[in-house]
């Protein structure tokens, strides 16, 4: 059943976020911004004493992760955005992950201090040099317990590999290996590697003025690690084999649907165009998100996808409007829930829709700050299409397009999501009976 | 007609994000470029397949000694977009005539069918908007327009069935097309090629971290490895010049950003017809972007 549960946390980023992730125990939720700045929250240990507050999400860690840049040789800025971040799995105390603007990946240590080690011989704890005549005796410094410092260090950058803008990252199940992916190439990195990466596509053609499609999201399979896929701004997918060939430019599968030709309009290239493909935890389906629709795709089945779900369906007599306010060209995420039953996606008027696969039904939020207080329930919201009006319904001429909902995050075993409209992170999750 | 007409509206409201995108912080974004050529491509066969059915084919010929300049048409409608742009609920009313172009079983797609079917009207004039786009992306000088004019005059005589404009522009619709002659030699695509050494050191795998070993050695605008959109810089500059010329012959505007020009309503009409002959030469340009 999709989570209509509650408000638990509204926190509000100076600028607009870009990416929200979950890591894969769901403790730490990332979320990168347009400033650069990465945000990590952490979830509170659940206490007997407060049982209602089951695991909120405080803030851990908020530090820079890049910074505008100017590359001089091109006369171009390079935007410290952050596109994507992507956690790697923990195998010590410390926590990994990667995050990217258009240029560079780097890879982030954020680890914790709680103690310090205190009775240093040559020093005093506030560092000064001790007299060495006062020194009478050796003693052994002990660590003391000291206020908790998370502290973050950037461990690798990984630069200079992208001439286009990087749109993904995605961590190789085998932990040892990432790629990341622009409009026009994909290139495999070593995570202890930064000075060299393989190009492993390039969909770059010989003359740039035949160029018909860009590569818009790109992901490793969740188990096989020499399997991913790339969705193409023509609504493509290809499924490649690492195995294959050095060069995957050739791919092992293909996933096109067919056009519908009655649905064809100056735009119909646009909206087909794939903003995001996420693999389903068990790896059998992936799903794709184009402007107006959700689809999930089984692996074995490349003629066209097993589901279409219509996300919001009442734009498209409105194309030519969302393509002179560029909302057109608006690229929405989509998140399956931990158990592939779920599906999310947002929509404009920070909207956000669940579809559940087992039983068909799809529920509208909305993640606003008038009509949710803390553990308020969310009420399922409608949109008006034809001419009656119901009282609790919004007309799409009402809608605001400017409040959107690109990016979310579920997390990976509860029903607890992130939902980041504009500049405002909202989390909710399951009622607690 | 009103397929035309909101055909028309579509390519200027193109054009304006296509000049707009050079300003834009973090560089021309390839992507959303690609899918606004897309929609001008499509916009421009629909408004060509209107115009070339109820004109004679030798008009082709004369197109190519017109000078450059679209008409004021464009700049007015970029002006009566950008006050636009962000009411949509007012777009109720334009919608009920753009659902028209969309809705199942319209005459839209005949039109873009018929207008692929007849790609041979379009090719021969793209040659000289090739040369042009390319040296309004070396020189990047306001006349550009008067050279286009001036090049498009010697190369009317030229009889090439097909070249690589002709060949990409058609690509996209790829059931319907028929063209397999290779792209002739051009002294542009020399020109291109002789670009081309630097980029396929690309396809190797090797890159440094060192800050003097950039992998993208060439200068800027000349090499293909420079995020090679020095096509859109060359399509933006031809519309800027483009848009400086528009107000008439004996004022010529003193910015190219049309936002400021102001709406000549009376001579848009008039200038609509200037726009549609002048429209063939431009096919390329479009195209090389």
């Amino acid at each position: 059943i999709p989570p209509e549960g509650i408000h638990l946390l509204q926190q509000q980023h100076t600028d607009i976020i870009s990416t929200v992730e979950f890591n894969h125990t769901g403790e730490l939720l990332a979320t990168g911004d347009k400033g650069g700045r990465v945000v990590i929250f952490q979830r509170e240990q659940e206490s007997k004493n407060q049982p209602h507050r089951r695991g909120e999400y405080n803030v851990y860690s908020t530090f820079q992760s890049h910074e505008p840049e100017f590359d001089y040789l091109k006369s171009l800025e390079i935007e410290e955005k952050i596109n994507k971040i992507r956690w790697l799995p923990q195998q010590n105390a410390a926590y990994f992950l990667l995050s990217t603007n258009d240029k560079t990946v780097k890879l982030w240590k954020v680890s914790e201090r709680g103690r310090r080690p205190e009775g240093y011989n040559l020093k005093d704890d506030d560092g000064r040099i001790r007299d060495p005549s006062t020194i009478t005796m050796l003693r052994v410094p002990v660590l003391q317990p000291m206020d908790l410092m998370v502290e973050a260090t950037p461990r690798r950058v990984f630069s200079n590999a992208h001439t286009y803008h990087i749109n993904s990252i995605s961590v190789n199940s085998d932990y040892e290996t990432y790629m990341s992916a622009d409009d026009l190439r994909i290139n495999l990195w070593n995570l202890e590697i930064t000075n060299r990466s393989f190009n492993i596509v390039d969909i770059k053609p010989a003359n740039m003025e035949e160029l018909t499609e860009v590569i818009t999201a790109a992901e490793f399979h969740p188990n096989q690690c020499n399997t991913f896929v790339y969705s193409s701004s023509k609504g493509t997918i290809r499924l490649c084999d690492m195995r294959a060939a050095a060069l995957c430019d050739k791919h092992s599968k293909f996933f096109e649907e067919p056009e519908d030709p009655s649905n064809r309009s100056f735009f119909s290239e646009i909206i087909s165009s794939i903003s995001d493909v996420k693999f389903s935890h068990s790896g059998r389906y992936m799903m794709t998100r184009d402007y107006l629709t959700v689809k999930v795709w089984d692996l074995n089945m490349e003629s066209r996808p097993l589901e279409t779900y219509q996300v919001h369906d009442y734009l498209r007599s409105k194309l030519c409007s969302l393509y002179e306010n560029d909302c057109i060209f608006d690229k929405f995420e989509c998140v399956w829930n931990g158990s592939d039953s779920v599906i999310m996606t947002g929509s404009y008027n920070n909207f956000f829709r669940m579809f559940d696969r087992n039983t068909k039904r799809d529920v509208t939020l909305e993640a606003s700050r008038e009509n949710s207080k803390p553990r308020a329930i969310l009420k399922p919201r409608k949109v008006c299409v034809g001419g009656k009006r119901r009282k609790d319904e919004i007309s799409v001429d009402s809608l605001d397009f400017s409040k959107k909902i690109l990016h979310s995050a579920w997390h990976p075993s509860e029903n607890i999501i992130a939902v980041a409209a504009t500049n405002n992170l909202y989390i909710f999750q399951d009622k607690v009976n | 007609m009103e397929f035309k007409v909101e055909a028309h509206r579509i390519m200027s409201i193109s054009l304006g994000k296509i000049y707009n995108s050079r300003v834009q912080r973090g560089g021309i974004k390839l992507h959303k470029n690609l899918l606004v050529s897309l929609v001008l491509r499509s916009a421009r066969q629909v408004y060509l397949s209107d115009y070339y059915q109820g004109v004679c084919l030798n008009a082709q010929t004369m197109d190519t000694a017109q000078p450059w300049p679209p008409g004021e048409t464009m700049d007015s409608e970029l002006d009566e977009n950008d006050s636009r742009e962000h009411e949509l609920p007012h777009e109720v009313g334009s919608d009920v005539r753009t659902s028209t172009p969309e809705r199942p079983g319209s005459p839209v797609p005949a039109l873009l069918n018929d207008a692929v079917a007849a790609p041979q009207p379009v090719a021969p004039p793209q040659l000289p908007s090739r040369r042009c786009s390319n040296a309004a992306a070396r020189e990047g000088e306001a006349n550009a327009t008067r050279e286009c004019g001036a090049l498009g005059g010697v190369e009317s005589d030229s009889d090439t069935p097909s070249n690589p404009p002709a060949a990409s522009f058609c690509r996209k619709r790829r059931s319907c097309e028929k063209m397999t002659t290779p792209p002739p030699e051009s002294p542009l695509k020399k020109i291109k090629q002789q670009q081309q050494p630097t980029a396929t050191t690309n396809t190797t795998t090797t890159t440094t971290t060192t800050t003097a070993a950039q992998e993208l050695p060439p200068p800027v605008g000349d090499g293909e490895e420079e995020m090679d959109t020095s096509n859109v810089s060359s399509l933006i500059s031809i519309f800027g010049s483009s848009f400086s010329g528009l107000l008439g012959k004996e004022s010529p505007a003193s910015e190219p950003g049309a936002e400021d020009s102001e709406p000549d309503p009376p001579s848009g009409q008039i200038c609509c017809e200037q726009v549609l002959k002048n429209i063939a030469p431009w096919s390329t340009a479009i195209v090389a972007f």
